[in-house]
């Protein structure tokens, strides 16, 4: 399980996070939803020690992250960043370095065969060889999910992972995102702006206004008056085969 | 081949690391020749057994002395300055994220000049002996004072640099840029010291500032040798640190990598590389720049091999070059300073150009 308590984060005197708390089960894929400057990507940074908040922490399985060094935390919380650098890097050394937590001096036979496994399940093996700087973006991107899941971590955060995919690609890494958190119990916190893309694949939300929670729960907390007063827009809310959709006026 | 494939599926990984390692031993093999080649040629038209022979140390009085004496001293000063001199830039490259970074490109080669040219001029560090034709060198009486002074003027360089890198993400070429202010704040300030040294001094220190792979003396050379190992062996400790920084910083960070740490360090190291070689032979530009990216073609960016090919690549171009200075003009030697400028500049605006263009 995962605990957020109280964290609150602050841009010199200006407060981006204020008391941000909620708790996440296993399996959860929870959208983080909010304008933007609501302070969501500033959360997810704050949640793996990119940034140090000001207040609060993250529990995971009980334990304080603040209790944790470097690897421990690397071992624990993934991170896949909105834009990765495109570097002249093999796919296949860009996931090796998910095991560098686990690393003592080189690799073992272990690390090698999770990669193999991970790059076949998230279908990227053909091209294992090949240099990021030279992939599309959507095909970075699930190399970049892929060094995650080899991290093995309980705690999965994106930072708007597809807001640079087609369509296409969008589904299939949200499908990815949400079959893998379901069968190894990932909780995963993903930034998401497309409405209707977050229905079909998170099963939490958590609204974020001026560095507040607005609202936390399951699809119940997806209302027209929630997504106009956090989104300042007129949506009308409809539902299809028990799934709901957001038609923007 | 199919069966393999399958029971091994990490096989074509396996063969696509052992192409670098093939790399790698090339790189060393062309070191080796191009040492043997710089070694054999020379005014005094030595054959290359008697070369060999006076290697083992079983050549005449006179053939020991011309390769002990001469010819190895200056070989070796190569070897140790342009591996130091592209490790240098190996590394400020990754932990800049700024392909054009090197210790000539970011000023902190001309820091570092300014500083050994303080510490030789108004220390009293450096006393000019054998006024020679060809070789009016300034011998350094106290080359730990002049490599202080060069660190503190090539750190201070990097301070500046890291502060610029930190306040806000500034593009590869404004770094550049700040690095260009330095270089001529640095050069100024050489200018002064040269202004108010004697002329004796001022012609040492004008000289020095060629470059000149002749002048470091065994003690010299095994400082730089030192150094340079010394920061080899903290690189190679952390290449999959650095592998990590590839993907940025807040990726790094999350991989459990402690990038604040890791760049001062780095940092540090580059500019006590940088230093040590311009104290003791003045500053050789480009070098540090090109020798990483002519490998990174080779290696790509896995700085498990990027970081001793660039080191072996930057001392292959440094010997080469050093080679290609005694001989154009044989028997004067041009100062090898002159020689990587002009031979690295083009190489730089035409990188410039090319990453100008990717960076719109």
């Amino acid at each position: 399980m995962i605990e957020v308590k109280n964290i609150s984060y602050s841009y010199g005197s200006h407060p981006v996070l204020k008391d941000i708390s909620f708790t996440a089960q296993p399996g959860n894929c929870v959208g983080i939803l909010g304008n933007n400057g609501a302070g969501k990507s500033t959360l997810i940074t704050c949640l793996n020690k990119i940034r140090k908040p000001d207040s609060g922490s993250v529990f995971i399985d009980g334990k304080d992250i603040r209790d944790m060094d470097r690897l421990e935390t690397a071992r624990n919380i993934a991170y896949v960043a909105q834009k990765s650098e495109m570097s002249r890097t093999t796919v296949y050394d860009a996931v090796l370095l998910g095991r560098k937590p686990y690393m003592k001096w080189g690799l073992g036979e272990k690390d090698y065969a999770m990669c193999d496994e991970m790059l076949e399940r998230i279908g990227i093996s053909d091209f294992k060889l090949r240099y990021i700087n030279e992939l599309s973006g959507g095909e970075v991107q699930k190399v970049m999910l892929a060094r995650a899941f080899v991290q093995e971590p309980k705690l999965l955060l994106l930072d708007e992972p597809t807001s640079n995919l087609d369509p296409k690609n969008q589904y299939e890494m949200m499908s990815i995102v949400k079959q893998m958190a379901k069968e190894r119990g990932i909780v995963v916190l993903v930034v998401i702006h497309d409405l209707n893309l977050a229905m079909r694949h998170c099963n939490r939300y958590l609204f974020v206004k001026d560095g507040l929670v607005y609202a936390y729960g399951d699809s119940a907390v997806i209302t027209e008056k929630t997504l106009e007063e956090v989104y300042g827009i007129q949506a009308t809310l409809m539902a299809h085969e028990n799934r709901k959709f957001a038609i923007i006026e | 081949m199919i069966n393999l494939e399958k029971t091994a599926p990490h096989n074509a990984y396996r063969n696509f690391i052992l192409k670098k390692w093939l790399a790698l031993l090339v790189l060393l093999a062309v070191l080796l020749v191009s040492v043997l080649v710089s070694i054999s040629a020379g005014s005094s038209g030595l054959t290359v057994s008697e070369v060999m022979t006076a290697l083992l140390g079983r050549g005449t009085k006179q053939t020991n002395a011309i390769i002990w004496n001469i010819r190895m001293p200056r070989i070796c000063t190569g070897i140790a300055v342009g591996a130091a001199l592209a490790l240098t830039g190996c590394i400020m490259q990754n932990v800049l994220r700024n392909p054009l970074a090197s210790a000539s490109t970011l000023g902190v080669s001309q820091g570092a000049s300014f500083g050994a040219a303080f510490a030789i001029v108004c220390l009293d560090a450096g006393a000019q002996l054998n006024a020679g034709a060809t070789s009016a060198a300034v011998s350094i009486s106290n080359p730990y004072l002049v490599t202080l002074c060069a660190f503190v003027g090539g750190f201070a360089t990097t301070v500046v640099i890291l502060a610029l890198s930190r306040g806000g993400r500034i593009s590869p070429a404004t770094m550049v840029l700040a690095g260009v202010a330095l270089s001529s704040l640095f050069s100024g300030g050489t200018t002064i010291v040269q202004y108010f040294a004697d002329d004796v001094k001022v012609a040492s220190v004008v000289y020095w500032t060629f470059g000149d792979l002749g002048r470091a003396n065994w003690r010299e050379i095994g400082l730089i040798f030192a150094i340079t190992l010394l920061s080899f062996l903290y690189f190679i400790g952390n290449r999959w640190n650095f592998n990590a920084m590839e993907s940025g910083a807040n990726t790094a960070k999350s991989l459990g990598v402690p990038v604040d740490r890791l760049i001062l360090i780095s940092m540090v190291l580059c500019s006590l590389m940088a230093a040590v070689s311009t104290a003791f032979v003045g500053c050789i530009s480009f070098v540090g720049l090109i020798a990483p990216h002519m490998v990174r073609r080779f290696v790509g960016n896995d700085y498990r091999f990027l970081i001793p090919a660039s080191a072996l690549m930057g001392a292959v171009v440094l010997v080469l070059a050093e080679l290609v200075s005694r001989s154009v003009v044989a028997p004067s030697i041009l100062p090898i300073g002159a020689l990587t400028s002009f031979l690295g500049a083009p190489l730089f605006l035409y990188m410039i150009f090319r990453k100008g263009g990717a960076a719109q």
